[in-house]
C-alpha cells in the first residue's frame, strides 16, 4: 500500500503521537482513517527508553537492550519527571529510578548521566525525533506538527513541558490532548456509539478511568479519576520482589541484576496472559549468582490482586461522580498493555456487567485517536468536538480556614457559577479573595492559586455586606474570578491558571486524600463554623446583659450565665457533639432574654423613640442574636448545617433584619477593619500587583437615573411610594412575598417580578422601614 | 410545547439557541435578565423532558463552544461565556430538586432559609432513616441497594409532587388571594426541604459505601 500518497492529504501532515511513560507511537490519518507508522520489522512501538553511549545517544529498543549493561546511563521513565521538582517525587517513586536524578533551576527534576545533566523535556524530545524521524520515511516528507496526548490528570507545568519538548524536536504542537479522549476518538469514528462509555487505561506506570458520554459528535467527559503511581510496571515490581527474596543472605542487588530482573519480569509476565504458569529467573555470571523462580498464573494473579481492586475501586469513582450505575455504561475501552492480563479483564468484565470492547490493540490505541484529533485540528472532520470537564473543584478560603467550593470538579468546562459571601466583622472595609484548588475542606490542604482584595466596602455590621463573587473557567481551564458589593458595585478580578504549579501526583493525591480524609475533614469544618457561632453569640449575649438585665430574674441570669460558661469552656477541646449539645443548651437559656429584649425594642419604638435610640442603648449585635437564638425546628441530627439561627416567624425575622440594618450607622461606627473572608489573613498594602495584569480595582459606576419609570435597584424611590400606596401595611412585619406584590403593583414600576431576590427585597424593606419611622 | 420562539437580532430568522443564530452565525445581544430556562430556550415550568434537555445542551455547545466558534478575540469571550451559560443552565435544571429550587425562586417563594418547616413527624423519621444508612452501610450488598432503592423512590416521590405543587400554583387565577398563592408556595417548600434530606442520606450513604470500599 502507498502510505506515502495516502498521508499527502492535506498541505501538510499533521501526526498523532502517543509519548507513554513506557512506550510511544506516531501516527497519521490517512485515506483510510487513522494508522500507526511501523518500522521495517512492522514494530509500531518505540520503548520510551533513551541511553547513552560515548556521548551518542540511542533511543528505543536498541537502548533497552543496553539497560541491563549500562543502567546508569539509560533513562526510563522520563515522562515521570516531566514538568516535576525533585520535592515533587515520593522517595519510593526515585527509588525506582535507577540512573541519577538532581534538581535543576527551580528546583526541577534533571537526569545526571556521566557527569552531564539533561531536561526531562531534552530526553523526551529524543523520543520524539525519533518518532518524527520514522513518520517521515513513512510519509516521505517532512511533518512538522504533531497533536500529542498526555494523562488526563497532567496538569498545566506539565502539558507546557510536554509542549517544549515537541518544540525541542522540531515539531510544533497544535494541540494536547488527554489519554482516554483519544483512546475515545479511535473507537468514535468507527462506531458512532450513542450513550456513555468508560475507557479505562492501565498504562506501565499510570491508571486513568474516564467516563464519556458520545452523543451527535459530541464526546463529552463526564468524569475522570485515576493514580498515576499505579501500572504494569508495579505487577513488574511485585514479581522482582518475589525473585529477590531468593538472593543469598547479605548479598544486595545491584543495579544490573535489578534490570535483568525487571525485563525477565515483564517477558514472565506476558506469558502468563497465555499459559498456565511460567518458570523463569536471572543470572549475574560475574558473581555467579543464579536465581529461579517458577510462577503460577493463581500465584501471579494473586500478588497483583490488590493493586487490580484499586483501579476498580476508582472506576466506582468515577462512575459515582458521574452519577451512573455501571448497567447505564453501554461500552467499556480497554487502554494501555497492562489491560492484556488476564485478571484485569476478567475484573473489569465483572464490575461493568458486560465484556470490554478490545477491537483496536490496547497499545495503539492513544495513537490512533490522536490522529483521529490531528485530522480534526487540520480540519478534516470539522464536526466532532470534544467537550472536557474540571479536574479538581474552585472554591475559596473562608473565615477560620475552611474553604467553601464553588466550581465543583468534573464541572464541564467552560463553567460559570457564582456564590455570595458576607464579611465576618464589624466595620470590615476590605475583604481578602483567596482562592483555592482542591477537594479537601480545609484551605491549609488545599492548592493556593491566589489572592486578591476587594477594597472600599461600606462600613456595615458582620453579614450584612453582599459580596457576589463570580468564577469563570474557559475551555483551557484557565479561571476568572470577579467580585463584586452588591450595594456599592465596587469589584474587582483576577486571571488564575488552575493546575498552574500542581504535579500530576498531587493532583490525584489531592483527590485521593478527599475520600480518605472526607469524614475527618467534615468535623473539622463543621468545628470551625460552630465555634464561630459560639464566639458571636457569647460576645452578643455578654453585650445585651452588660446594657441591663431585661427584667430577668436572677435564677433566669444564672442559667443563662452557666450555660455560656459551659459553652466557652468547651471551645477548642472535646467533640462537636459535645460543644453542640452545650451551644443548644446556651441556644434554649437565652429565649426569655430574647423575648424581652423584642418587646422592649418594640414597647419603645411605638413610645416615639427611634430604633437607632433604641439600639445606641442595647447593642445591635446582641439584639440580633438573642432574637436569632430561638429556638430551631430543624437542629437535628440529621441535619449537615450546624446554622441553628432559624427564625420561628415572620415577625421575627423582619424586626431582626429591621434593627441589623438601622444599627449599621449607629451603635456600632468604629475603627476600620481589615480582616475577610479569609480573616487569618494580614493586610499587606497592594501586595496584590504582584497577581498580574488581571488585577483591577474599577471605581462604582455612577447609578442610573430613574425617569418616573422604577426598578428593582430603585430602593429609596420604592420605599416612599410603598409607604403612600399600602399605608396599612407594616414594612417591619410584611412578607417578602406580600411586598413583592406590592411592588410590582406600584404605578410607574416596570421591573421584571422575577427578577427580584431576597436581598434586593431586605433593601427595600429596610427603607420602607426607614421611610416609615421618619412619618410616625 | 415547552419550547420559546425567538427571532434573530440580526437576521430576523427564526432562533433555535436564544445565544446564536444557526443561519447567519450572529451571537445574540447579552441579556443580564435571561434565566436558565431561557438560556435553553424553554418554558419556565417545572417538567422537563430530560432527552430534549439533553439533546438542546449537545447542540447549543455546537453554537458556542470556543473549538468551533471561531478564534476571534471577541467572539472567543463571547462564545465561552455562551458556553458556560448553557453549562450552568444545565447543571440547575436537570436535576428535579435544584430546578425546583430554582423555580420557585424564580417565582417569588420562600427559599430554604427563610422557610424550614418539613412535614409533621419527619425529624423523628429522618433520625431513624439516619440509623438506617449507618446499618446499610455496615452491612452492605443487597441490604444498602434496598435502602439505596428506598431513597431514590422518595426522591422520585419528591419530583412527582413538585410537578403537581408547581401545576396547581400555575393554575391559580391571577385574582387569586395572596394566602392561596402563599399556601401553594409553603407546600412547594415543604417538598423540597424534605427532599433536600432525602439527598444528603443518599449521599451520605454512596459516600459510606466509598469509604468503606477503599480502606
Amino acid at each position: 500500500m502507498n502510505a506515502a500518497a495516502d498521508g499527502a492529504v492535506g498541505a501538510e501532515p499533521i501526526v498523532g503521537i502517543d509519548l507513554g511513560t513506557t512506550n510511544s507511537l506516531v501516527a497519521f490519518f490517512g485515506k483510510e482513517g487513522p494508522q500507526v507508522v511501523r518500522d521495517a520489522a512492522g514494530d509500531p512501538i518505540v520503548p520510551s527508553v533513551v541511553s547513552f553511549v560515548d556521548g551518542r545517544v540511542v533511543v528505543g529498543r536498541a537502548a533497552r537492550a543496553l539497560a541491563i549493561e549500562r543502567p546508569r546511563a539509560t533513562v526510563w521513565s522520563i515522562k515521570r519527571l516531566m514538568g516535576r521538582s525533585l520535592a515533587d517525587l515520593a522517595p519510593a517513586e526515585r527509588a525506582a529510578l535507577p540512573y541519577e536524578v538532581v534538581a535543576g533551576e527551580r528546583g526541577l527534576a534533571k537526569v545526571r548521566i556521566d557527569g552531564q545533566e539533561h531536561a526531562p523535556e531534552e530526553l523526551s524530545a529524543r523520543i520524539l525525533q525519533e518518532l518524527k524521524r520514522r513518520a517521515e520515511a513513512a510519509l516521505g516528507r517532512t511533518v512538522g506538527k504533531a497533536v500529542i496526548t498526555v494523562p488526563a490528570y497532567f496538569d498545566d507545568a506539565q502539558r507546557q513541558a510536554t509542549r517544549l519538548a515537541g518544540k525541542l524536536a522540531g515539531l510544533e504542537v497544535v494541540r494536547i490532548v488527554n489519554e482516554p479522549t483519544a483512546a475515545a476518538l479511535a473507537y468514535g469514528l468507527d462506531r458512532t456509539k450513542e450513550g456513555s462509555i468508560v475507557v479505562y487505561d492501565l498504562g506501565g506506570g499510570t491508571f486513568d478511568v474516564s467516563v464519556l458520554e458520545i452523543r451527535d459528535g459530541i464526546f463529552r467527559v463526564r468524569a475522570t479519576a485515576g493514580d498515576t503511581q499505579l501500572g504494569g510496571d508495579d505487577f513488574d515490581r511485585k514479581l522482582v520482589d518475589r525473585l529477590l527474596a531468593k538472593l543469598p543472605a547479605g548479598v544486595a542487588p545491584d543495579a544490573s541484576l535489578l534490570q535483568a530482573a525487571k525485563l525477565a519480569a515483564e517477558q514472565a509476565k506476558i506469558e502468563l496472559s497465555n499459559a498456565a504458569s511460567v518458570a523463569w529467573g536471572v543470572a549475574d555470571d560475574r558473581r555467579g549468582l543464579a536465581l529461579e523462580d517458577v510462577l503460577t498464573r493463581a500465584e501471579f494473579e494473586a500478588l497483583i490482586a490488590p493493586e487490580v481492586e484499586r483501579t476498580l475501586a476508582c472506576c466506582r469513582r468515577a462512575l459515582a461522580d458521574a452519577e451512573l450505575a455501571a448497567r447505564d455504561v453501554r461500552a467499556v475501552v480497554l487502554v494501555g498493555g497492562s489491560t492484556r492480563v488476564p485478571l484485569v479483564r476478567a475484573r473489569v468484565e465483572q464490575q461493568f456487567g458486560r465484556k470490554p470492547y478490545s477491537g483496536i490493540d490496547p497499545d495503539l490505541v492513544v495513537a490512533l485517536g490522536a490522529a483521529v484529533q490531528a485530522d480534526i485540528v487540520a480540519g478534516g472532520a470539522r464536526d466532532l468536538l470534544l467537550l472536557d470537564v474540571l479536574p479538581l473543584s474552585l472554591g475559596l478560603e473562608t473565615y477560620g480556614g475552611a474553604t467553601a467550593k464553588v466550581v465543583m470538579r468534573n464541572t464541564p468546562i467552560p463553567a460559570q457559577a457564582s456564590e455570595t459571601f458576607t464579611t465576618h466583622v464589624a466595620n470590615q472595609t476590605a475583604i481578602d479573595l483567596h482562592v483555592v484548588q482542591g477537594e479537601r475542606e480545609l484551605v491549609k490542604d488545599c492548592r493556593s492559586l491566589g489572592r486578591f482584595k476587594l477594597r472600599g466596602l461600606p462600613p456595615l455590621p458582620a453579614g450584612m455586606v453582599r459580596v457576589d463573587v463570580q468564577f469563570l473557567v474557559d475551555e483551557n481551564g484557565v479561571l476568572t474570578v470577579h467580585a463584586k458589593e452588591r450595594f456599592t458595585a465596587i469589584e474587582s478580578s483576577i486571571e488564575v491558571v488552575p493546575s498552574y504549579g500542581l504535579t500530576d501526583a498531587e493532583v490525584a493525591r489531592m483527590v485521593d486524600e478527599s475520600f480518605r480524609f472526607a469524614r475527618q475533614d467534615f468535623e473539622a469544618h463543621q468545628r470551625i463554623d460552630l465555634e464561630n457561632e459560639c464566639k458571636t453569640m457569647i460576645a452578643a449575649t455578654r453585650g445585651v446583659l452588660r446594657a441591663g438585665t431585661h427584667g430577668l430574674d436572677g435564677a433566669a441570669l444564672a442559667t443563662i450565665e452557666a450555660a455560656l460558661a459551659d459553652v466557652e469552656g468547651r471551645l477548642g477541646r472535646g467533640s462537636v457533639k459535645e460543644l453542640k449539645g452545650a451551644y443548644d443548651r446556651f441556644v434554649e437559656a437565652t429565649v426569655p432574654l430574647a423575648s424581652n429584649v423584642m418587646s422592649e425594642v418594640a414597647t419603645e419604638a411605638i413610645a416615639g423613640r427611634t430604633v437607632d435610640e433604641v439600639l445606641a442603648a442595647k447593642s445591635v449585635n446582641g439584639a440580633r442574636a438573642a432574637v436569632g437564638a430561638a429556638p430551631t425546628a430543624v437542629a437535628t441530627a440529621a441535619v449537615a448545617s450546624t446554622t441553628a439561627s432559624a427564625m420561628p416567624d415572620s415577625t421575627d425575622r423582619a424586626t431582626v433584619r429591621a434593627l441589623v440594618r438601622i444599627g449599621a450607622g449607629g451603635a456600632l461606627a468604629s475603627g476600620s477593619w481589615e480582616a475577610g473572608a479569609g480573616g487569618a489573613t494580614e493586610a499587606k498594602g497592594e501586595e496584590c500587583g504582584d497577581l498580574g495584569d488581571g488585577f483591577r480595582a474599577a471605581p462604582a459606576p455612577p447609578r442610573e437615573k430613574t425617569m418616573g419609570k422604577l426598578d428593582w435597584k430603585d430602593t429609596e424611590e420604592i420605599a416612599i411610594r410603598l409607604h403612600d400606596a399600602a399605608p396599612n401595611v407594616d414594612p417591619l412585619t410584611v412578607r417578602f412575598t406580600e411586598l413583592h406584590r406590592q411592588i410590582c403593583a406600584l404605578d410607574g414600576f416596570v421591573g421584571d417580578p422575577k427578577k427580584s431576590n431576597e436581598k434586593v427585597l431586605e433593601a427595600i424593606q429596610m427603607a420602607w422601614l426607614d421611610e416609615y419611622q421618619s412619618n410616625h | 410545547m415547552t419550547t420559546v420562539s425567538l427571532a434573530c437580532s440580526a437576521c430576523g430568522g427564526a432562533l433555535e439557541n436564544p445565544q446564536r443564530c444557526r443561519a447567519c452565525g450572529a451571537f445574540q445581544p447579552l441579556d443580564p435578565r435571561r434565566d436558565h430556562f431561557a438560556t435553553l430556550a424553554l418554558r419556565r415550568r417545572f417538567e422537563v423532558d430530560e432527552a430534549e434537555l439533553q439533546r438542546r445542551v449537545v447542540a447549543f455547545a455546537r453554537d458556542l463552544h470556543p473549538d468551533l466558534a471561531g478564534a476571534a478575540p471577541g467572539v472567543r469571550a463571547r462564545a465561552v461565556l455562551g458556553a458556560a451559560q448553557v453549562n450552568e443552565a444545565f447543571a440547575v435544571l436537570r436535576d428535579a430538586h435544584s430546578r425546583g429550587e430554582y423555580l420557585l425562586k424564580l417565582l417569588g417563594g420562600p427559599s430554604a432559609t427563610e422557610d424550614k418547616s418539613v412535614p409533621d413527624g419527619f425529624l423523628e423519621a429522618m433520625l431513624d432513616e439516619r440509623d438506617a444508612v449507618d446499618a446499610a452501610i455496615a452491612a452492605g450488598g443487597a441490604a444498602a441497594e434496598a435502602v439505596r432503592a428506598r431513597f431514590a423512590a422518595e426522591l422520585a416521590a419528591g419530583e412527582a409532587a413538585l410537578a403537581s405543587g408547581f401545576a396547581a400554583l400555575a393554575a391559580l387565577p391571577d385574582d387569586a388571594p395572596a394566602s392561596a398563592r402563599d399556601a401553594a408556595f409553603r407546600a412547594l417548600r415543604r417538598e423540597l426541604n424534605r427532599m433536600a434530606y432525602y439527598r444528603t442520606l443518599a449521599r451520605d450513604l454512596r459516600e459510606g459505601l466509598y469509604d468503606k470500599e477503599s480502606t
